[in-house]
This record gives structure tokens, C-alpha cells and sequence, in this order.
């Protein structure tokens, strides 16, 4: 029984270590081209995708306490401390008209705002390059802000499968005056 | 009509007991007035008659002193003594005197009696004698008148006027005392009236009390009739009545009601009848259950007869049965005694069975021991498990973190614009081997679930078997007792069927004693036989009689 289980290991790990370099070599054959690309963090939030630009991205953490204030709105789920700074916390899902999202999500740290922002989703997925915003259709989905929708299959380093809908990050921050 | 029947006979009695004294009560007065009137009359006439009497014997005193005086003066002329005269002459009208007044009594009490005369003849016989007094006084006057001069003549001794006025005087006082007995003889007439009158009212009396005593007598018999009427009548009712219901009709009832004492005897001789219809109502259905009871009885007899038949039957049924059983009691005991023989090889074999249980009974006990141990060994095989999940959640974790890691460093590497480029392909393939090593972690609990499911399934069946085993260490310890009380049985069998053949022998002696009995039954059944022909008899007998009681009640019309 022992011995079966052994050979059973065995296979799953070069299983594992064949895929592996199968997509190492995959990737290495188009790299050389340079093509202006542009950069989203693509995050989870309940069913939806959704890419916030790369550039207005400071960091991701894992989840921190948060205290609730009083008589605020929904979204905006409390303040927290995070590297010595106090940052507002909005709830991604609950500004895109989504039901809340889990409290053991990632926190996305918002470059350049003041007062300090993140949001909550429930995962950040990886990052995609798209090669233009020529092909993302610009059909705004419903009433929330949101830029356009590009379609599955338009990740140049093939981390993100999925589609996703583009943040129109001004336009959401505007809701919150400072 | 509602006064009670001893107050409507009471009345009568009072009715007559008044006619009685009423016609007694006149009878007195009647009576009382007879003796009045005699009394009256007596007293009047006795009286009347007696001062008659007194008259009379004055004028002859009269006479007397005149003839004494004319005796006297005769002879005095012969030389006689003067005192003499003087005493005729007062002692004669001293006697006058007396005579007047007698007169005049007599006529003031016949002038009395005439105006209280009782009856008319009473009144004119008064008036007779009161003409025939008037006659008397006459005389009298006319003897006093001369009678004087002669004793005025006798003192003056005038013997010439004294012998030539004698012969006169002697016719004069002669024809007074004629009056006198005149008197006399109306008073008879007078008595004679009064005795009369009396005899009429007697008469009128007795004739009075006669028509009273007749009515009295009319009155009570219309008393008697009334009586009769008011009591007898309904009593002769009430006697049909009470005839009819001693005839047997109890339907009739009596009409008469009320609060006297026929009508109490009515109502009591209706309830009486309706008591008597219930009476008979009952005797009637009483009579027609005897009757139905005795048929039953009849039968009942006739098939006790049968069965009596029958239970002879079955007792020389019984006795041939008895018989045969003393032939098989015998064979029994033949049969017990091979019987013996094989229950003691029996038992042999039971002790080299209850060997062999014995050897299965350890067997299985060594065997739940070694299942004990194989679950013991399973479960510190679980516990290594539960190790390794422990580490695989520590793996997930880290994995995490150098997702996070990598997505920051790409970041970074953006930010740094085309002098982090290098370090964004460090942070993709940093990031791709975190991706890994979750998928990785991910297979591996799959894996382990599966080994704790399987480790599961093993540790039960090893308790299955380990229960398993117990239970058959369990049944082995149960069959190691049924062969020794299987064993015990047979020698107790074997014992018993010593005792069996002990009572059959016991048996045939008392199958003997059932044969004698069963004579003496057949004896019995015998004279229950006749008995019961009797009762048979005798419950037709109870029939009749019973249909004599319907026919009886029958009677009664109700």
C-alpha cells in the first residue's frame, strides 16, 4: 500500500514540474517584442472582475482591523491603521452596487490620496497588460463607475483568464469628498 | 246530596227522635189539660157541694131551735123558767145569720163559676142552679119573715099566735128544705155536665194525640224512604259493581265520585279493580312465562334423556378406551426404558461437544485482541494526519503571503517604469510559484482528506470486527452453556423417564380403580335415566297445569 501511495506522489510531482516548465517556455517566445502595454491589478469581488489602473496602485495587504463610523454609508466601511498611517477603507463591492463583500479580504493601498485610501476586495487576482484600450468595449455596464469591459483572453503575460470591468478610480473617489 | 251517609242517618234518628218527644210533649199537655179540668171541676162542685150540705144542716138547726122555742113555751105555760126564750130567739137568728150568709156565698160563686163556666152546658146547668138557689132564698125569707113573728110571739109568750102560726112555719121550712134538696139535685145535674166535659176533652184529646201518633208514623217512613234512597240506591250500584268484578270483568269502572263515603268506596273499589287488572295483567304474562318454562323444562328433560343415553354410550366407550390404555401403558414402559439407553449416550456427546465449544471460546478472544491492536495502530495513524494538515495550513499560508509579496514587488516594479522591468519578471515568476504551491497545497489536503476517510472506514470495521468477535466469544459462552444444561437436561430426562416408567406401573393399578368407578358410573347413569323420565313426567304435568293457570286467567277480561 505504501509503495502505491509512493508511485502515486512521484507521478503528481513530475506532473507538476513538467507543466511548469511546459509554460516557461511558452512565455519566453514573444517577450522580446516590445509593445506599449498598460498595466491593472485585477481584483475579485463576489462574481465581478474588475481592474484598477497599475499606476495609482500603492500595495496590497492582507486584511486589518477596522473601526466602523458612526452614521457612515455602506461603502465606506471604517478607518484603520497601516504602517503608521490612518487609511480609509471603502468596500469595493458595496460602491459597485455588489452585496458586501468578506471581511478577510485583500486591502488594496491607493497611491497619492489624502486623506489615505484602500479598498476592500475579496481578492486580488494578479496582474494584467492589455496591449491598448482599442479593443475594450466602452459600453459602461450598468450605473456604476466604470471605464469599459475587456474581454477574456486580452492578458498578455496570461496570468488573468477572465475578463474584467476597467475602475474608473476618479470618478469613485469623487462620491467621497476629502 | 254531598252530606256523608251517617249524617243522613243521623238526621233521620233526629228527625224522628223530634216527632217523638214533639207528640210527647203534646200528649202531656193534653194530659195536663184533663187533670186541670177535673181538678177545677172537682174542686167547684165538692165545694159548692159541701157548703149544700152546711145550708141544709143550718136549717135544720133552724128548724130545731124554732121547735125547741114552740116546745118551750108550751110548756112553760105549765110554769117555766124566762131565760129560755131569750136563747131561741139569738141562737135562731144567729143560724139565720149564718144561712144568709151561705146564700150569699152560693151566689156569688155560682155567678163566678157561670162567667168561668168551662163549656155552654157548664154555663146553663150553673144558671139551673143558680134559679134553684134563687128559689131558696125565697123560701127563706119567707121562714125567716114568719118565723120571727112566731118567736116574737114565743117571748111575748102569745101561745095562741105561737100554735096558730106553727102549721104555717112547719109548711114554709118544709118547702125550704124541698128547695134545698132541690139545690141538691141541680148540683148533681152540674156534676154530671162537668164529669161530661171532661169525658169530651178526654175524648178530643185521645183523638188528638191518635192523628199525631199517625202523622209521627207517616213521617218516619218518608224518613225511611229518604234514607233508603240516599244510602241503599248507591250501595245497590257498588254491589253490581263488586258482582261483576267477581264475575271477572275488571273493565268497568264506577262512575259515582265524591267526598261522602260511598264515593270513597267507590274510588277505593276502582283502584282496587285497577289493581286487580294489574294483578291479572301480571298473573296473565306470569302464567304464559310458567307455561313457556315448562315446555323448556320438558324439553330440557327430553334432551337430558338423550344425553344421559349418550353419556352410557360414552362410558362403555370410555371403559373399552381404559382398556386399551392399560395395553399402552405397557408398551410405555417398554419404550422408556430404550428411551433411557439413548438419552445416556446422549450425554456423552454432549460433554465431547462442550469440549470442542470451549477451544472456539478462546479462539475468539485471542482474536479481539488482535483487532483491539489493529485499532490502536490505526488511530496513531490518524494522529499523523492531523499533523500533516497542520503543516499543509501552514504551507496555504505562506503560499499566500508570497502572493501578496509578488503582486507588491510587480507594483513596485511598474512604478519603477522601465528600470523596474527586470524586477516585474523577478515578481511574475515569484508569483507564479506562490500560485503553485497553493494548487499544490490544495491537492494535498484532497489526498488527505482522503486517507482520514479511509483511516475512518478502517478504524469502524476494525470495531466492527472486534464487536464481532465478542459477540461470538459471546454466543460461543452461551452455546458452552446450552450444551451443559443440555447435558443436565438428559440426565434429568433420563430420571424422569426412570420416574415415567415408575408411573406407569402406578398407573395400570390406578386404571383398575377407573374401571371399577366407571361400573359404578354406569350404575349411575342408569337411575339418572328413570330420574329423569320422572322429571319428564312431571314437567307435563307442570305444562297442564300451567294451561289450566292461562285458561283461568283467561277469565279476567281486562
Amino acid at each position: 500500500m505504501t509503495a502505491a501511495l509512493d508511485a502515486k506522489i512521484v507521478e503528481r510531482r513530475d506532473a507538476l514540474l513538467d507543466a511548469r516548465a511546459a509554460a516557461l517556455a511558452a512565455r519566453s517566445a514573444g517577450g522580446e517584442r516590445a509593445v506599449a502595454t498598460e498595466g491593472f491589478l485585477v481584483c475579485a469581488c463576489g462574481a465581478e472582475r474588475v481592474g484598477l489602473p497599475l499606476a495609482s496602485v500603492a500595495g496590497v495587504t492582507p486584511p486589518i482591523p477596522c473601526t466602523a463610523l458612526p452614521g457612515a454609508p455602506t461603502t465606506l466601511r471604517g478607518i484603520g491603521a497601516m504602517a503608521g498611517t490612518i487609511v480609509t477603507v471603502l468596500d469595493l463591492a458595496a460602491c459597485l452596487g455588489l452585496s458586501a463583500g468578506s471581511e478577510d479580504g485583500h486591502l488594496v493601498r491607493l497611491r497619492a490620496q489624502e486623506p489615505a485610501m484602500a479598498l476592500a476586495v475579496d481578492r486580488v487576482v494578479g496582474i494584467a497588460r492589455i496591449e491598448s484600450r482599442a479593443n475594450v468595449a466602452a459600453d459602461a455596464l450598468g450605473a456604476g463607475p466604470v471605464l469599459g469591459y475587456v474581454p477574456p483572453g486580452s492578458d498578455r503575460t496570461g496570468d488573468v483568464r477572465d475578463g474584467f470591468s476597467i475602475l474608473d478610480l476618479p470618478a469613485l473617489l469623487a462620491r467621497f469628498p476629502t | 246530596m254531598s252530606l256523608s251517609i251517617g249524617k243522613r242517618i243521623l238526621l233521620g234518628f233526629v228527625a224522628a227522635s223530634l216527632i217523638v218527644a214533639l207528640l210527647g210533649a203534646y200528649a202531656l199537655r193534653q194530659i195536663a189539660t184533663v187533670r186541670d179540668m177535673t181538678d177545677t171541676i172537682v174542686s167547684r162542685d165538692i165545694g159548692v157541694l159541701r157548703q149544700l150540705d152546711d145550708l141544709g144542716n143550718v136549717s135544720r138547726n133552724m128548724g130545731l131551735v124554732r121547735r125547741n122555742a114552740v116546745i118551750a113555751v108550751l110548756t112553760s105555760s105549765q110554769g117555766s123558767g124566762q131565760r129560755q126564750q131569750d136563747d131561741f130567739l139569738g141562737g135562731w137568728r144567729q143560724n139565720a145569720t149564718e144561712l144568709e150568709r151561705l146564700l150569699a156565698i152560693i151566689a156569688a160563686e155560682v155567678k163566678e163559676y157561670r162567667a168561668a163556666a168551662i163549656s155552654a152546658d157548664r154555663a146553663s146547668a150553673w144558671i139551673r142552679f143558680g134559679s134553684v138557689i134563687d128559689e131558696v132564698s125565697d123560701s127563706f125569707r119567707q121562714v125567716r119573715s114568719a118565723s120571727e113573728v112566731q118567736l116574737q110571739a114565743v117571748n111575748s109568750k102569745d101561745i095562741a099566735t105561737v100554735e096558730g102560726r106553727n102549721d104555717e112555719i112547719n109548711r114554709l121550712h118544709d118547702g125550704l128544705l124541698r128547695s134545698i134538696g132541690n139545690a141538691r139535685t141541680a148540683l148533681d145535674g152540674v156534676i154530671a155536665v162537668g164529669q161530661k166535659s171532661v169525658r169530651d176533652i178526654y175524648d178530643a184529646s185521645r183523638l188528638s194525640i191518635a192523628i199525631t201518633v199517625i202523622a209521627s208514623v207517616l213521617l218516619s217512613v218518608l224518613v225511611t224512604i229518604l234514607i233508603s234512597r240516599a244510602v241503599v240506591r248507591p250501595l245497590e250500584n257498588v254491589m253490581r259493581f263488586v258482582e261483576r268484578i267477581g264475575a271477572g270483568d275488571l273493565t268497568g269502572r264506577l262512575e259515582r265520585t265524591g267526598q261522602d263515603e260511598i264515593g270513597r268506596l267507590g274510588a277505593t273499589l276502582n283502584s282496587m279493580a285497577a289493581g286487580l287488572a294489574d294483578l291479572a295483567r301480571t298473573n296473565r304474562a306470569a302464567t304464559a312465562d310458567l307455561n313457556a318454562a315448562a315446555a323448556e323444562i320438558r324439553a330440557s328433560a327430553q334432551e337430558q334423556a338423550a344425553s344421559v343415553e349418550e353419556q352410557f354410550a360414552a362410558v362403555q366407550e370410555t371403559a373399552a378406551t381404559v382398556d386399551e390404555i392399560t395395553h399402552s401403558g405397557a408398551q410405555i414402559s417398554k419404550r422408556a426404558s430404550e428411551v433411557i439407553a439413548t438419552a445416556q449416550a446422549a450425554a456423552q456427546t454432549a460433554r465431547s461437544g462442550l469440549r470442542a465449544a470451549t477451544d472456539t471460546a478462546k479462539a475468539m478472544d485471542s482474536i479481539r485482541e488482535q483487532g483491539e491492536a489493529v485499532a490502536g495502530n490505526i488511530v496513531a495513524l490518524s494522529e499523523k494526519t492531523q499533523a500533516i494538515g497542520e503543516i499543509i495550513v501552514t504551507v496555504n499560508d505562506i503560499s499566500e503571503r508570497t502572493h501578496l509579496l509578488a503582486l507588491n514587488a510587480a507594483i513596485e516594479a511598474a512604478a519603477a517604469g522601465e528600470e523596474g522591468r527586470s524586477f516585474a519578471v523577478v515578481a511574475s515568476e515569484m508569483k507564479l510559484l506562490a500560485d503553485q504551491a497553493k494548487q499544490a497545497t490544495v491537492q494535498v489536503r484532497g489526498i488527505l482528506g482522503e486517507i482520514q476517510r479511509g483511516i475512518n472506514a478502517s478504524v469502524m470495521l476494525t470495531e466492527e470486527a472486534v464487536k464481532r468477535a465478542a459477540a461470538g466469544k459471546t454466543r460461543t459462552d452461551s452455546t458452552v452453556r446450552t450444551i451443559e444444561e443440555m447435558a443436565a437436561r438428559v440426565e434429568e430426562g433420563v430420571q424422569t423417564f426412570q420416574q415415567i416408567v415408575a408411573s406407569t406401573n402406578q398407573q395400570q393399578l390406578g386404571i383398575e380403580q377407573v374401571m371399577g368407578a366407571l361400573q359404578n358410573i354406569r350404575q349411575a347413569s342408569q337411575q339418572t335415566a328413570a330420574g329423569t323420565r320422572e322429571v319428564e313426567t312431571a314437567s307435563a304435568n307442570l305444562t297442564e297445569l300451567a294451561q289450566g293457570l292461562m285458561a283461568l286467567a283467561e277469565r279476567y277480561r281486562l
